[in-house]
């Protein structure tokens, strides 16, 4: 009887049935590989395992202990500043040129667009490993590109910023990062009805108050979400910070991001849960970021 | 092919109601048109018919059958939609065949039956073109070859003439109308627009805020309206509706500046109400610079030369009154006329319920 | 006032434009000179330098495998093979990326049902763990599931970590059909899934096209995924090979690599990316994220 029921029922909304099922596999997939391991994690953050030793195996639950003494650990907060430095100088820099770089790929007069959108491009397309030697290269003070430049014009030869320090960091990251902002705020700009320049044109409208009334307006909300998605990028991914810093913190700090931080304390020094923790807390913070950025989701 | 059977049927969206108990038969081979003014609900019944919508509560009946379980596509019904709905990356012969290649179709019968269909549409030349290349009018004709290839049980056609300029849709709704016969499917036609209605249906019914209001043929819902809302929305111009009373002891229809004598035979319907609205159709009323029998005086307000004939608005007081002339009658705005009433002609509702007395 | 300021503000515009535009193109290229230069310098160096000769030769040792010095010592090489690896796992990619999100895409847009938007943030949200932070669960899990040097396992992971945006995407692609399409789709005798494969997919191509191009680039760019799953060095995708030819500190530059063929390697990789973009470029100005439905 039941049974039967239960087919009726099942006959009834196959259609339905059938649509729900589509949805099963990719969230399978995220579920897998993305939400059990951020549990894994979140679970160690909670415990005093280590990577290797008594504690690898007889790790035991010592709730927030890792999160106190994350609070008065001195590194935690100076990583915590590099970070900060770090996010908000390349936010500036990958949006400003970015979004200079998108106006010359849309709404610019200039000739030879596809030219110009594959030059942009490079920087991103190179793999990730060679942005550091190539941005080496320029700057080293022998031989670097500038500097031989400034030498053959007999001008005096710069000492510029090259090394394991946050600026190389900034400027390597906004140099192959802004193209970001230049696909996303493109396809703003691009999503703008040609007629709405017209009417302000027969209006006689200047090209600032163009701007001002007619873009603006209709790119604020893309242009919130592509700042809130650097900041989630920056704050999340160390590759440049790592390559200058390797498997160990160096005694400066200097380029020693949280994510980093969090990576070293758990592999390098086998704090795994204390690394966790770090890991966590960057992970609450982009949370907030995409929670933020789903309000301005409007593209 | 079948007779649709259409049984307390509701719909709310949400907490909205969009149909209200809607209870219809449409006979074999008929052509019922669904009318009213747009959110009546006509739409909505035209989806549940299809399939595409569920009925909150209520059933659909495909002649004995009933169809509330059975999924759209073993329905055999077709439908135009309103934006024709045609699929823009095929051709317009993948287009027509699709509904036969969806069932399997062998190849030979496939193209023997577009190409047939195609030549009766007349766009037997158009076949290997794609939706974006052809007119609104094209598109309409592939949307509804499309329709009829598999010679569909029952043809759901959705504002079809909306899309089209006023030339096309008047010689497009003689064309459906003989295909219909000619295909002898089941056929149900929505629309806002009344003329439309008037000219294609073999039935019309009209629907207000998801209820029915009347059902018949345009003939009678013409000079027979059931209630003020059917009288209000059929003819062009619409009818005059007047707020009157009636007065009993001097057997008269007071409309306020001026009054009726009420005819004999139609007094014992008025007994018992005093609140009623008088309609009367623009073109029974007749209008001249003398005064006549049963005519009252009233103030030009425009004058609406149409060619064959001239629609004038007539003031009095807050009493407004359209009348249809001949050309040859000549006035200018601000002159005083004569109109009569032919009594003999005129509806009466009553105010409270809008049902018609007579 | 103001026309006087259009008049003489009109024509400095267009020539500040082009000072703007020149000084980024400047800023852009200048660090890949050197990059385009060894790749072609008959006597490659870690720094700029005028060539003395022009040459293919790099280009041909990548694709001949030539052998290669750089790093800790000389390397075997697999440079061929980093190629096809980084193909497989990019190819495996798309597929999987784009039969998922469109399925799934599709299905979140049609379907109605409270906690609908929930889902949808939580599918956005999924990425929030860094990825370093998850390296030993990771792997861990990825180990018992034999993902450890296997090229489509890597390729699944990578895909989870691109597939929550796809989807999101396809979805506002598959929100601004109109539902006549498919609805016509089923009163020609279509069932649900018949529809979406003769009707629906064919209508959103450009979005197909947009979700494949970036899980392309996902799968390309891939690199913290196989650092941690991959320990063979002829599974290594490209950029783990060319990471892997160099040694670990960019500060220590200057030390025996092989700078010409891996110059060569990273702009034969920087090839597809841009050869797509420039193809797809009009497309991926129609991306449009879906909203959350206001109901």
């Amino acid at each position: 009887m039941k049974i039967l029921k239960i087919k009726a029922w099942i006959r009834d909304n196959l259609d339905q049935i059938v649509l729900s099922l589509l949805i099963v596999p990719a969230l399978a997939l995220i579920f897998t590989f993305q939400f059990i391991p951020a549990a894994w994690t979140i679970w160690f953050s909670f415990t005093d395992m280590a990577l290797i030793g008594k504690k690898a195996l007889n790790w035991s639950f010592i709730g927030f202990k890792n999160y106190l003494d994350l609070i008065t650990d001195v590194y935690f907060w100076r990583s915590m500043n590099v970070t900060i430095q770090y996010c908000a100088v390349s936010l500036v820099l990958r949006f400003t040129i970015g979004m200079l770089a998108a106006l010359f790929m849309t709404l610019s007069k200039v000739k030879g667009k596809i030219f110009i959108a594959a030059v942009f491009l490079l920087p991103s397309a190179i793999p990730g490993i060679m942005h550091p030697y190539v941005w080496i290269s320029m700057l080293e003070p022998n031989y670097g590109t500038l500097n031989t430049i400034l030498g053959s014009f007999g001008l005096p030869r710069q000492s510029w910023t090259y090394g394991a320090v946050t600026e190389s960091l900034i400027m390597i990251n906004t140099w192959a990062g802004y193209t970001f902002t230049m696909i996303l705020m493109a396809s703003a700009f691009k999503s703008i009805p040609r007629e709405y320049y017209e009417v302000a044109e027969v209006y006689g409208a200047s090209r600032w108050q163009k701007f001002r009334k007619v873009t603006f307006p209709l790119i604020k909300f893309p242009l919130i979400l592509c700042l809130i998605l650097i900041f989630k990028e920056d704050i999340d991914d160390f590759t440049y910070a790592y390559m200058f810093t390797g498997e160990s913190p160096r005694p400066d700090f200097k380029t020693e991001l949280l994510s980093l931080y969090a990576y070293h304390k758990a592999f390098h020094y086998y704090e795994l849960g204390f690394g966790c923790a770090v890991g966590f807390i960057i992970a609450i913070i982009v949370f907030v970021l995409t929670l933020l950025q789903l309000k301005f989701a409007r593209l | 092919m079948v007779e649709i059977t259409l049984e307390n049927l509701t719909k709310y969206f949400d907490s909205v109601k969009a149909l209200d108990n809607l209870n219809l038969k449409i006979r074999d081979k008929e052509l019922m048109v669904l009318l009213g003014p747009s959110g009546c609900g006509k739409t909505t019944t035209l989806r549940i018919i299809a399939g595409l919508e569920k009925a909150t509560s209520g059933h659909v009946y495909f002649g004995n059958k009933l169809m509330d379980r059975v999924p759209v596509r073993e329905r055999n019904v077709s439908m135009v939609f309103q934006s024709y709905a045609l699929f823009p990356h095929m051709k317009v012969f993948d287009n027509i065949a699709f509904p036969l290649i969806i069932a399997k179709y062998p190849k030979d019968e496939v193209k023997k039956r577009v190409k047939e269909i195609a030549e009766l549409l007349r766009i037997d030349n158009l076949l290997d073109r794609k939706p974006h290349q052809l007119s609104g009018g094209q598109q309409q004709r592939v949307a509804l070859g499309r329709a009829l290839i598999r010679k569909p049980t029952v043809l759901l056609l959705d504002e079809p003439l909306a899309n089209l300029d006023a030339k096309l849709r008047v010689e497009m709704r003689s064309e459906i109308k003989r295909l219909q016969r000619s295909f002898e499917s089941t056929a149900i036609y929505v629309t806002h627009d009344q003329v439309e209605a008037m000219s294609i249906a073999d039935r019309i019914a009209v629907l207000n805020n998801g209820q029915l209001q009347q059902v018949g043929t345009p003939d009678e819902l013409y000079h027979h309206p059931d209630n003020i809302f059917v009288a209000g929305f059929i003819g062009t111009p619409s009818m005059n509706l007047l707020d009157c009373s009636f007065d009993e002891e001097k057997s008269i229809l007071d409309f306020g500046p001026f009054t009726l004598d009420v005819p004999e035979n139609i007094k014992p319907l008025l007994k018992g109400s005093s609140e009623v609205i008088v309609g009367i159709r623009a073109r029974d009323l007749q209008v001249s610079k003398e005064k006549m029998q049963n005519s009252i005086p009233l103030e030009i307000y425009t004058v609406e030369p149409l060619g064959e004939e001239t629609i004038i608005i007539l003031i009095s007081e807050n009493v407004r009154i359209r009348v249809v002339t001949r050309l040859e009658f000549k006035a200018d705005i601000g002159e005083n006329v004569w109109v009569s009433f032919d009594l003999n002609r005129i509806h009466i509702f009553d105010k409270k319920t809008g049902r018609a007395i007579l | 006032m103001s026309s006087v300021l259009k008049k003489i503000g009109e024509p400095s515009y267009t020539l500040l434009e082009y000072v703007v535009l020149i000084t980024l193109m400047i800023y852009v290229l200048t660090p890949l000179l050197w990059l385009l230069e060894t790749s072609v310098n008959t006597d490659p160096t870690p720094y700029l330098s005028i060539p003395k000769g022009i040459t293919i030769d790099h280009f041909i040792a990548v694709l001949t495998n030539r052998p290669i010095t750089g790093g800790y010592a000389a390397h075997p090489v697999y440079m061929t093979r980093w190629i096809m690896n980084s193909l497989i796992i990019s190819g495996t990619t798309v597929i999987i990326v784009v039969m998922l999100a469109a399925l799934s895409g599709y299905s979140l847009s049609r379907l109605r049902f409270k906690g609908k938007n929930l889902l949808m943030t939580l599918i956005l949200l999924s990425g929030f763990m860094p990825r370093m932070a998850m390296i030993l669960p990771l792997f861990k899990l990825c180990r018992t599931l034999g993902f450890v040097d296997n090229l489509i396992g890597i390729a699944i992971v990578v895909s989870s970590g691109t597939l929550p945006t796809q989807i999101w995407i396809l979805k506002g692609f598959f929100d601004q059909l109109p539902r006549d399409l498919e609805e016509q789709a089923w009163i020609c005798g279509c069932d649900r899934i018949s529809a979406v494969f003769r009707v629906i997919l064919p209508n959103v191509g450009p979005g197909l096209a947009v979700v494949a191009f970036m899980s392309f680039l996902s799968g390309w760019g891939a690199f913290t995924v196989p650092l941690i799953l991959i320990r063979r060095e002829y599974l290594f995708p490209i950029s783990l090979g060319i990471a892997s030819v160099f040694i670990h500190n960019p500060g220590e530059i200057g030390l025996v690599v092989d700078y010409g063929p891996t110059c060569a390697l990273a702009v034969l990789y920087a090839v597809p990316s841009i050869a797509l973009y420039i193809l797809l470029r009009e497309r991926l100005m129609e991306i449009r994220l879906a909203r959350l439905e206001v109901r």
